[in-house]
């Protein structure tokens, strides 16, 4: 209803609108005092958590770089690690130079590739040689073995020579002693009989393209061949999750969620799509607006009395009914309770997630998908409002109640250990935005956020 | 007013509520002033109302400049309600009116050139004191009905009396205040004749 415009009214309104008292500086300080003791007794709990989870997502970029970088160079001199990876590590450098030699015109390969070995040579002699008598057993054994394939180790050990990338073994092995050839490797002659050795061994796998081009028997390439397991394009992993999280901008402040469910994951190639059923478990606090009467007291009212009479004394003994009754104050008062209760929602993810980098034990990647919660239960796990002796006369409940369904969008970092060949061990630091407030009446509140981290137990199938 | 599980807002960082403090607390305190009658009493609600804004500022996040300050003075005014009710134990919170005042005809109409012709002549102070003199009762409804736009329902809601009563509060809270105006302004020329 609309109100009278009064001029009266008009007139205070007008002439305090800007009207403004400078609080008194005891006064200032008496709030900022009592003020700074309510900022201090913050929610510590929050903070651990927020440093735990930047520290677990710095360890997962960590460990993703390093091993991206130290990958990266095992991927750039892969003949090293199928043949004497130990003594050819140290020496990058070669490789490095040899890959440069490389791209120069094919007619000057040889006479490069025999340069780079004579240097390589001298500088495993000088620099690393006590690490080459360190794996002496270690390489004599691998040319035992490779003898008893009846392979020429000179073959097999400077096949990768072209590359640059197996230099480093060859001269300290002395082939002369086991195979009794001449220490030219095969690649070195490949150019002369005019085949683009350099190229294929780029091309081809490490291990197959010299022998193809020196024409070495084939056999222990089939072996190998052999151990390898045909790779599966696709898999499917389950396992459990459980995934603390924080959540923000809700009307009670910040508040801790735990979520725990099933899910199963279709892995193929480097996407995966995840999805499951898990329970998601939150406490609210609900602000109760109750408005009462104060207990003043109580007094015995009369309700009744009668008279007997007593001949004895010659007078009337009177009898009286009397009921309790309580007295309340007239003044109606206020008060804010707030009653906590817990929030049950099931929730349903469907992630999709792409593996950025992955070895045979290590995946990190990124996953991102919808995630919608439905309200199962709502239960009250603190006592109801106690007024005491004071007469309640309404309870309102102030905060608006929880939304039946909201969706999330998730997304997050995901790295992937596999502790054996079933098991595996996932670590998700995660990053929740809610498409709608998680109460009925929305304009309330932003949406809120949340930060989390998954962890899970899976079975690979 | 007794809160069950304190809301303590994690994020509020050590300098909002000096922030907060210094920008909102001299228009807060006006309105403390106008329900409280004295700067004691203002200082006190205006104090307890702040604690609780703080406590409860990480709830609201609406954003809006006139929301939050609306949503301030919302926690002020019950503050300072229930502040006079507790201060007012020994006083009757509905004022009786005095003989006199009955025999005033309850006019809103009356004398509405005056009072606008007032407006530039009367300090805010002025008309502070004009208020804080008013009984508790019609300086509640006063305030709620003029200031916050409280509807008489609410009001009586708020105050726990009957609809008719708040408006027959008002209207007497009106009706003393035009005579108090009507005073200063004959004070004012007889001085200025003078």
């Amino acid at each position: 209803m609309k109100k009278h415009n009064q001029p009266l009214d008009d007139f205070f309104r007008d002439v305090l609108k800007d009207h403004t008292i400078t609080p008194s500086e005891p006064a200032r300080e008496a709030f900022l005092k009592e003020a700074a003791m309510v900022v201090n007794t913050s929610k510590p709990g929050k903070r651990w958590f927020l440093v735990l989870l930047s520290g677990i997502i710095l360890v997962i970029i960590g460990t993703g770089i390093y091993y991206g970088v130290y990958s990266s160079h095992e991927t750039l001199i892969p003949g090293v690690k199928k043949t004497s990876s130990s003594v050819a590590a140290p020496i990058p450098s070669a490789g490095k130079t040899s890959n440069n030699k490389i791209s120069s015109t094919i007619d000057n390969e040889a006479n490069d590739t025999k340069k780079i070995l004579n240097n390589s040579s001298t500088h495993i002699n000088q620099s690393s040689a006590h690490k080459i008598n360190q794996q002496k057993n270690h390489t004599s054994t691998k040319s035992q073995v490779k003898q008893k394939t009846d392979k020429p180790l000179i073959a097999e050990v400077f096949a990768p020579a072209s590359t640059g990338n197996t230099i480093p073994s060859a001269p300290e092995i002395t082939p002369q002693s086991v195979t009794g050839k001449t220490e030219q490797p095969a690649e070195i002659h490949a150019p002369a009989s005019g085949k683009p050795a350099i190229p294929d061994t780029l091309n081809k796998s490490p291990l197959a393209s010299p022998e193809s081009n020196t024409g070495v028997s084939s056999a222990p390439q089939k072996k190998k061949t052999k151990r390898e397991k045909p790779v599966k394009d696709w898999h499917i992993t389950t396992g459990v999750y459980y995934a603390p999280e924080w959540m923000f901008n809700t009307l009670e402040g910040d508040k801790f969620v735990n979520s725990f469910g099933v899910d199963g994951t279709f892995h193929f190639g480097n996407y995966s799509i995840r999805t499951g059923i898990g329970v998601s478990i939150t406490k609210g606090t609900n602000e109760l607006s109750v408005s009462y009467n104060d207990y003043l007291g109580n007094y015995q009212k009369l309700d009744s009395m009668s008279f007997k009479w007593n001949s004895q004394h010659s007078n009337l003994v009177p009898t009286y009914y009397l009921s309790d009754k309580n007295v309340y104050d007239s003044l109606m008062k206020l008060d804010n309770a707030k009653i906590v209760k817990q929030y049950t929602y099931l929730q349903v993810p469907l992630i999709l997630g792409y593996d950025f980098w992955k070895n045979e034990r290590l995946s990190i990647g990124l996953r991102a998908g919808p995630v919608l919660s439905i309200l199962l239960q709502t239960k009250q796990i603190s006592g109801a409002y106690d007024p005491g002796l004071n007469k309640i006369i309404t309870i309102n409940q102030v905060s608006p109640e929880r939304i039946e369904t909201n969706w999330q969008l998730m997304g997050g970092i995901n790295a992937c250990l596999n502790i054996s060949r079933r098991f595996g061990f996932e670590l998700e630091p995660e990053v929740r935005y809610y498409f709608n407030s998680v109460y009925e009446q929305s304009d309330m509140t932003k949406k809120p956020w949340s930060a989390g981290l998954r962890v899970a137990f899976h079975l690979n199938y | 007013m007794r809160i069950i599980g304190t809301a303590t807002n994690p994020s509020l960082t050590g300098n909002l509520p000096a922030e907060l403090y210094e920008k909102h607390a001299p228009a807060l305190l006006s309105l403390c002033m106008r329900y409280c009658g004295n700067i004691q009493d203002a200082e006190d609600v205006l104090h307890e109302g702040f604690i609780k804004i703080i406590r409860n500022v990480g709830g609201f996040r609406d954003g809006g400049k006139g929301s939050f300050e609306g949503w301030m003075r919302r926690i002020m005014v019950n503050t300072a309600l229930n502040y006079i009710r507790d201060h007012a134990k020994e006083r009757k919170f509905l004022d009786i009116d005095p003989i006199e005042d009955r025999l005033v005809p309850d006019d809103d109409s009356e004398g509405e050139d005056f009072i606008t012709g007032m407006a530039g002549h009367v300090s805010p102070q002025v008309v502070m004191d004009l208020i804080c003199e008013l009984p508790y009762g019609y300086r509640s409804v006063f305030n709620m009905y003029v200031f916050e736009s409280y509807s008489h329902k609410e009001i009586a809601q708020a105050l726990n009396f009957s609809e008719n009563t708040s408006k027959s509060q008002l209207s007497k809270a009106r009706s003393m205040l035009r005579k108090k105006l009507t005073l200063l302004m004959m004070k004012t020329e007889t001085h200025e004749k003078a």
